[in-house]
């Protein structure tokens, strides 16, 4: 693929913006979700973002059951059960044309994803730039952000183009490719590392973490900005001192003295309620700060510098 | 802090330009340092004191008037002072290291009549049903007083609730009824009623007043206030110096034309007397509470109180802690003088300093005791309370008295101003955080970094304080108003806050220690911000949507305007001549009030202190001050009219959604809710649905789907910015007492919701009751859908410095702003959004969840402060309205 144009025409697919986002890279950035992943971990905290396009978001308490996205449905999937909406994923996810929510007047039903341009999206970087303060930025997150690879492309190109620190946070498990075409407008990568076990990592995330740690050599070897390995300590799952051992040999191997921890937390459960989907993370427990400063001590006693949260500093 | 990092590590290979080195390990959650044991015994004793009123003060003052029928009123008042001054009781208390307070009680305070005696009287009296006609009750009834912390809610034992906050014993309250009746027809609200009705169109006006289209008459609620106070005079000369003053220029002036000097000078003088057996009372009463003290450390203590006072009786200062109590006293005294609120001490850490420099260069002073007099200087400045009216009171001060500490801003020669007693003002406010002093930080991007990052760790700890103001877009500000009265970019610079978020013009006054000359900072300008007060713009909406009328009473307020309202252009027309209508007639009665007050109720000691009073002989309400061009127009909820407007635009006349009769049956049918008025919610998402709500469910959501101002939305932003632009200069079509042109003022104080509580639901989809948005360019509470810099785009979309001030209030979570590096970014942001030529931006670094939880709970948070519109509060002792308010503003949360 060639995606060396200087035009800037693309469009993708993105669930949210956010300014003032202080904890994914340098300075205050703005963030970008953008939609579609290639796993599915069970502990996700953005799950409408997994869906490549769109992902219907409902709020059974905000229904009134008036029926008007049922008559509005273009796929005849909708279907009103008991008064309350059911809503197949499989159909309303891949919709061309979804327009059943515009009618819903409590705002029960919406509609998360949406299309934009990349000059339209880069008009709104440069209105945040103007708040960001010294060592600001645009993050490019998700889902995975390089799987709409042309749009993640022009982006980081344009903000590059314009001077400004760009990062993503990746979840790795990508073609090489994809890392190859952005890696010259990038500045920064979060890269994602769930587990070190190849099975266990495709229990807990659909996939195998195989591809994922060759992009994590490749990159080491190549990406000539800064690479940030980041865990998400999920305890009972990847916090055995085995699979952080298997961290430690492995940043040695690779040259990585630096680790962002991002420890389980369960603010996205009622994402899943509203897709109708049910959230599996509720068995695992919140890290707690003890726990947490063992594993610093754990990473440091190794010669890495261990950061928790949005403690990282840039 | 635990730092785990081994700092002999080299930079990794891989960091680029933006990758600094980490610094520091995991941070536990930032503990914030404790006060000093004295100051926090004095902190427990005022949160365990209600607001006690006391009648001493009135009574001998009200006696000293009657005994000088005939007198000339300057000296008639300056006499009255005097005695009023020469009776308090006097009230030292144990570890107090600063002495003098109001009244006989900690957290006292007294009615004053003399301004205006009907709401006294209303209990007892008819008078009350007389001045309920002239329609100035109803804000009272608007307004909701906090339940809790210090205020007497209830009437118990021998204790009278009065206002639902003041406390008078029983017996005292025949002398007060007594007292009120003899201002019968005298008082300044009493004179200055008479003649305002004769402005044409003064029906007009009481309607407006009914309507609570405006909110108050400022002429006789608050005559003073909302400026910045001058300590130069009794610093630089001592009391009995300023008499000396007075004494020299009196002879220079008897028999000379402009007498009026005269009786100033000598007015004064009678003034200070007053002042000095006042203070020589309190250092007798600290001599006995030493002879009866066992304890040698507080008898000393009570010694050392007694010996300072004497000084200060009539001497300047030489130490810190002279100077400091000096600094009280008279910014007690002023307070005494009139019913005023928003007294704001300005840029004290600049004034001081050369004394506490002095002190710490002899080495008699250290920097830990310098916190601990601070911080008892905070509880000092805590206790005071402002007796008024329940609707100015309650509905627009919430009960702050706007007690404005400035630091930062620029010197005369335009460098840096602040300093390391600044610094110890911040460490102060954070270790001991009381809602008053509250702190404005004057920013300029001359300021030190550390300075600055300073300011930001005590906006973290909570307590909304220090508000972020721009030193830039005052001067703009003030040199377009002031040029024509000579200042220049010099003096520009000694601004400072008066009140809760006025620019204030200064002066830079010599002051002499040691030889050297200082140019010190204070205020020299009266009240900056009388005049038309408060104007409810979505009630004036209102009234042009049902051709002239208030909709809620159904009273006629203007002239129906009688046109057919079937363009956009049409309803903004009319929406702009009923609102100058208002100002017109607000203008001129406001004039003749203050012009009353002037001449029957002049102000000394406040006038004294001015720059250039003492020089010129004249005072504040005779143009003796060096700035007379302080007369306003404020305004409230400027967000909901252009959300409003934005909405009737979309849905009526561009896209055609609905009618406007629809619209109209709409916002009468309140879109299907119940009225505020009757559940007791006043926030947009506690609202209850009435049975035929479906109805109106699909014109409900087109109005709050409608363009909303914060949202970067041009569509919005652009009928906010015509808004701004062409009220900013319709003010100055209108001129104050003093001839000269008014400017228009920003600020909602509480006003937004005792305002939003008898407007009807407005075209963007806001409910009937429902407080405004507060401040001048804070989103609707839930409106701002697309991040803060959406909203700092939309606030900025205009120039800040065409009108007095704008403010804008954000909740923050702690989150956002957490460890060392949340605190640099805190500030980019903040910087940021000044730079961008915003005015003003505070915050509430607090969590919603918390506020639900102690609005549950009071008692459990009697300690928990919120930043409500331009000050901080004790969170049990708001309102419910601004208390639901402050729960749904936007909370901007971001987690790992």
């Amino acid at each position: 693929m060639t995606l060396k144009t200087n035009r800037y025409d693309s469009k993708g697919y993105l669930f949210d913006i956010q300014g003032l986002s202080v904890h994914d890279g340098p300075g205050c950035r703005t963030l970008i979700f953008l939609c579609g992943c290639t796993l599915n971990c069970f502990w996700c905290s953005n799950p409408e973002g997994i869906s490549p396009k769109h992902s219907l978001i409902y709020a059974n308490e905000k229904c009134l059951g008036c029926g008007n996205c049922v008559s509005l449905c273009t796929q005849n999937a909708l279907m009103l059960v008991d008064g309350k909406l059911k809503i197949p994923g499989e159909i309303c996810h891949t919709c061309d044309s979804p327009n059943c929510f515009t009618e819903c007047y409590t705002n029960a039903l919406r509609l998360s994803g949406y299309e934009i341009s990349v000059e339209k999206l880069y008009e709104i970087i440069q209105r945040d730039r103007q708040f960001w303060g010294l060592n600001g930025g645009v993050t490019l997150t998700g889902g995975e952000p390089l799987l709409q690879l042309e749009f993640a492309h022009d982006i980081l190109r344009r903000c590059h183009e314009g001077y400004i620190h760009t990062a993503i946070e990746t979840c790795g498990n990508i073609p090489w490719k994809n890392f190859q075409e952005v890696i010259p407008n990038l500045d920064w990568i979060f890269f994602d590392l769930k587990h070190m076990d190849n099975f266990r990592h495709k229990e807990a995330t659909g996939s195998g973490n195989l591809l994922i740690l060759e992009n994590l050599a490749r990159l080491s070897k190549e990406f000539q900005g800064r690479l940030i390995v980041r865990l998400p300590l999920i305890p009972g799952f990847n916090d055995s001192d085995e699979n952080l051992n298997s961290v430690i040999s492995l940043l040695k191997k690779i040259g990585r003295n630096e680790i962002n921890i991002l420890p389980l937390h369960h603010l996205g459960r009622e994402k899943y309620q509203m897709l109708q989907r049910d959230y599996q993370g509720n068995g695992y427990p919140i890290p707690s700060n003890e726990k947490l400063k063992d594993i610093q001590k754990l990473f440091e006693a190794s010669g890495v510098d261990c950061f928790i949260g949005g403690e990282t500093p840039f | 802090m635990e730092n785990n990092h081994k700092s002999s590590e080299v930079l990794p290979d891989n960091y680029n330009y933006y990758g600094t080195r980490p610094q520091g390990g995991f941070q536990d959650r930032e503990v914030k340092k404790p006060p000093s044991i004295r100051a926090e015994k004095a902190r427990t004793m005022y949160l365990e004191t209600k607001s006690s009123a006391s009648v001493e003060f009135p009574y001998w003052y009200t006696r000293r008037w009657e005994e000088l029928e005939g007198e000339i009123p300057i000296i008639r008042r300056a006499e009255a002072l005097k005695s009023g001054f020469a009776h308090l009781t006097p009230a030292v208390l144990p570890g107090e290291l600063l002495a003098m307070r109001k009244a006989n009680y900690l957290r006292g305070s007294y009615p004053m009549p003399w301004l205006s005696e009907a709401f006294f009287l209303s209990k007892e009296d008819d008078l009350y049903k007389e001045a309920q006609k002239a329609g100035k009750a109803s804000a009272d009834e608007a307004t909701t007083m906090g339940q809790g912390g210090g205020n007497v809610t209830e009437s118990s034992g021998n204790v009278i609730s009065i206002a639902g906050k003041f406390g008078l014993r029983k017996e005292e309250m025949p002398i007060l009824i007594k007292t009120a009746k003899r201002w019968l027809n005298r008082s300044v609200d009493d004179v200055g009623h008479k003649y305002e009705q004769l402005v044409p169109g003064y029906d007009t006006k009481e309607e407006i007043m009914r309507a609570v289209i405006c909110m108050f008459d400022s002429g006789y609620t608050l005559p003073q206030g909302r400026e910045v106070i001058n300590y130069y005079y009794p610093l630089q000369y001592g009391i009995e110096g300023i008499k000396k003053i007075c004494r020299e220029n009196q002879a220079n002036v008897a028999g000379f034309p402009e007498m009026d000097r005269l009786y100033f000078y000598k007015g004064v003088h009678t003034m200070l007397e007053g002042l000095q057996t006042w203070i020589l009372n309190y250092s007798k009463e600290a001599h006995l509470m030493a002879s009866l003290e066992n304890d040698q450390v507080q008898k000393s203590e009570y010694l050392e109180i007694a010996d300072r006072l004497e000084r200060l009786s009539e001497s300047r200062p030489d130490t810190f802690h002279d100077a400091l109590q000096l600094v009280w006293i008279f910014h007690v005294a002023v307070l005494n003088e009139d019913a005023i609120s928003g007294l704001s001490p300005g840029r004290l850490g600049q004034v001081l300093y050369p004394y506490w420099k002095q002190d710490m260069n002899k080495g008699i002073l250290t920097r830990e005791k310098t916190i601990e007099l601070l911080e008892c200087m905070r509880v000092k400045f805590t206790e005071i309370d402002c007796f008024a009216s329940m609707g100015v009171v309650g509905g627009v001060l919430s009960g702050n008295t706007f007690n404005n500490l400035c630091i930062g801003g620029l010197d005369k020669e335009g460098n840096s101003a602040a300093n390391e007693l600044e610094m110890l003002i911040l460490e102060s406010a954070i270790s001991c955080d009381t809602p008053q002093p509250t702190l404005s930080l004057l920013f300029d991007e001359k300021l030190p970094e550390e300075f600055l990052l300073k300011g930001v760790e005590c906006t973290k700890i909570g307590t909304g304080y220090p508000a972020w103001v721009n030193n830039r877009v005052a001067m703009e500000f003030l040199l377009n108003n002031f040029r024509k009265e000579g200042m220049q970019s010099e003096e520009a610079r000694a601004w400072a806050i008066g009140g809760c978020l006025e620019t204030s013009p200064g002066s830079w006054m010599p002051l002499e220690l040691n030889g050297e000359t200082y140019f010190i900072p204070g205020g020299s300008a009266p009240a900056t911000s009388v005049g038309v007060h408060f104007i409810s713009l979505p009630k004036v909406l209102e009234a042009v949507l049902f051709d002239g009328l208030d909709k809620r009473t159904g009273r006629r307020v203007y002239p129906p305007h009688g046109v057919e309202l079937d363009t956009y252009e049409k309803i903004w027309t009319i929406f702009k001549h009923y609102f100058s209508l208002t100002v017109e007639v607000l203008t001129l009665t406001n004039n003749i009030q203050h012009d009353i007050w002037g001449k029957v109720s002049p102000s000394l000691i406040n006038s004294m202190l001015k720059p250039d009073c003492l020089a010129t002989g004249k005072d504040i309400s005779h143009k003796g001050s060096r700035y007379n061009r302080t007369f306003n127009v404020e305004i409230c909820g400027g967000v909901n009219l252009a959300n409003s407007l934005s909405s009737l635009k979309k849905n009526v006349f561009d896209e055609k959604t609905m009618t406007l009769d629809v619209l109209r049956t709409a916002i009468e049918s309140n879109f299907g809710y119940l009225s505020a008025l009757d559940t007791g919610a006043y926030s947009l998402t506690d609202q209850v649905k009435s049975a035929d709500y479906k109805a109106w469910l699909r014109i409900h959501k087109l109005c709050l789907d409608a363009p909303k101002y914060g949202n970067d939305d041009k569509y919005a932003d652009d009928i906010f910015r015509e808004w701004q632009l062409w009220f900013s200069k319709m003010c100055e079509n209108y001129k104050s007492l003093y001839d000269e042109p008014l400017y228009s003022c920003q600020i909602s104080v509480s006003t937004h919701a005792p305002m939003g509580a008898v407007t009807l639901a407005t075209p963007d989809g806001r409910l009937c009751g429902t407080t405004f948005a507060d401040g001048s360019v804070s989103a609707y509470p839930g409106s701002d859908k697309n991040g803060p810099y959406a909203l700092f785009n939309s606030a900025t979309c205009y120039n800040h410095a065409l009108s007095q001030n704008s403010q804008l209030n954000m909740k923050i979570h702690p989150s956002v702003v957490m460890g060392r590096e949340g605190s640099r970014k805190f500030l980019e942001m903040i910087k940021a959004y000044l730079r961008k030529g915003a005015f003003h931006a505070q915050f509430n670094i607090v969590d919603s969840r918390m506020l639900r939880d102690a609005q549950k709970n009071p008692a459990d948070y009697r300690g928990l402060m919120v930043r409500v519109a331009g000050f901080t509060q004790y969170w049990v002792e708001l309102g419910k309205q601004i208390q639901d308010e402050v729960i749904a503003r936007t909370e901007y949360e971001q987690l790992g």
